[in-house]
């Protein structure tokens, strides 16, 4: 689907709009512009990808949720002076990251290993879900585990599987440093998983 | 790193991609996706000095240009077209300007209440003519109230003045006549409109919460007590005797809630 092509029969806060790739410069110097069905095509695209940098990057699925909010937001009030050349998952990583920051900056310590195993989940939905969720949580608790850096390395370039070019664009290092760290980064987390799982 | 172990570490990278990739709750997905939608609108920066001058032409520049382009696109095909139509983004564009070139918000707030009152015709023109065509033109409606929503939180931050108040009881009065024909024409829309007539009336409603709410009004100091005191010619809140009943009164049920 394209720019033009946004389903304007779809009811808000229903399925989300599916957007090619292409279209999304257009949708972004729409959302620009102030068109707001532009902005939430664009907030379809990228929702679980924000999401799960801030699950990953906090202590709780409710921090999550608040964070992911709160990045919306504010790309939506700072949507004026979005640069158009700039991808659009970039912008919204670049607040995130701030809002994540200033979330762990004011927090207390995280939540241990042992606290996220022993707290199973209470999720809804089938057993399947709910182990999943359980499943992404040990991560949570074993990433938190690492250095900041290690941490942003890991989700955006293992869970997102964005490349090491675009991982140093987002974290500002230079691409043989993201190469570097990666590596003891995933070994340090295989070891905190393998520590942690139940015998 | 032994090539042994970078293998290893390569399988443990593709396992934590796949039980790492959930998804936001869909509670969450709906909610601020409605959220955002409903925000109020964002205005641009506006720089000051010589940038400010220059900038401030913008408005008469675009109204100029948008005059050119209704002249060579057909002006009346604009002028009649409907949401969905493609010459409507030249009537929308003719709107924007008209906002724009406004001289002060209470103007810009009158020239808003018109918009609002153009999609609302729209909207239930639609619905005999062109049912397909609905959910376009309920968004375009959402829009015009998104505007005049945010004109309206603007002008009541302003200091009072009586023109100020008089425009916010025009929109005031035009909002609780929208609520009242947006209900009566959900009433005879089919099921898969509701949503969107439900949104559109909810937005309403805000704009009315607001106005309501504001300073002169609800018995608050400075309400004209005279009918017709608030200079508002033709508007139902200036009757004697009050409103009449489902007009410019607070907002009833919708029909069709849960």
């Amino acid at each position: 689907m394209g720019a033009d092509e946004l389903n304007r029969n779809a009811p808000i806060g229903d399925r989300p709009v599916h957007v090619d790739a292409a279209a999304e410069p257009d949708l972004a110097r729409q959302a620009a512009a102030g068109d707001r069905r532009a902005f939430a095509a664009l907030y379809d695209r990228h929702l679980d990808a924000v999401y799960r940098y801030a699950f990953y990057r906090l202590r709780t699925d409710a921090e999550a949720s608040d964070v992911t909010s709160e990045v919306f937001h504010r790309a939506l009030a700072a949507m004026p002076k979005y640069e158009p050349r700039r991808p659009f998952l970039a912008f919204l990583y670049g607040i995130a990251r701030h809002v994540v920051a200033d979330r762990l900056h004011d927090a207390a310590p995280h939540a241990s290993f042992e606290d996220a195993i022993a707290h199973p989940s209470d999720a809804p939905g089938p057993a399947e879900t709910a182990a999943r969720l359980d499943d992404a949580r040990r991560l949570r608790a074993a990433i938190a585990k690492l250095t900041p850096l290690q941490q942003e390395i890991v989700i955006l370039r293992f869970i997102e599987e964005r490349s090491s070019k675009e991982v140093a664009a987002l974290t500002g290092k230079p691409e043989s440093t993201i190469r570097g760290i990666q590596m003891r980064a995933l070994a340090a987390l295989r070891e905190l998983l393998t520590e942690g799982a139940p015998r | 790193m032994k090539e042994q172990d970078t293998a290893a570490l390569d399988a443990f990278a593709r396992e934590i991609a796949g039980y790492g990739r959930l998804a936001a709750p869909p509670a969450l997905r709906a909610r601020l996706r409605g959220a955002l939608l409903a925000a109020p609108a964002v205005l641009p920066h506006r720089p000051s000095g010589f940038g400010a001058r220059l900038l401030s032409l913008r408005p008469v520049l675009a109204g100029i240009v948008v005059l050119a382009l209704v002249a060579g696109a057909g002006g009346s095909a604009a002028a009649s077209s409907l949401p969905g139509d493609p010459a409507f983004a030249v009537k929308r564009a003719v709107e924007a300007a008209q906002v724009a070139l406004a001289s002060d918000d209470a103007t810009r707030l009158d020239v808003l209440v018109a918009q609002a009152d153009r999609r609302l015709g729209d909207l239930q023109t639609i619905a005999t003519t062109r049912p397909a065509a609905l959910a376009t033109a309920t968004d375009e409606y959402e829009g015009a109230v998104s505007r005049l929503d945010a004109a309206l939180t603007n002008t009541l931050a302003q200091a009072p003045t009586a023109a100020r108040a008089a425009a916010v009881a025009r929109a005031t009065a035009a909002s609780a006549e929208h609520i009242a024909e947006l209900q009566a024409l959900a009433a005879r829309l089919p099921a898969q409109a509701q949503p969107g007539i439900q949104r559109a009336i909810e937005a309403q409603q805000a704009v009315h919460g607001k106005s309501g709410n504001a300073p002169g009004r609800n018995g608050n100091p400075g309400r004209p007590q005279t009918p017709g005191a608030s200079g508002v010619p033709g508007r139902p809140s200036d009757l004697p005797g009050g409103p009449p009943p489902g007009r410019a009164g607070p907002p009833t049920g919708v029909p069709g809630r849960p």
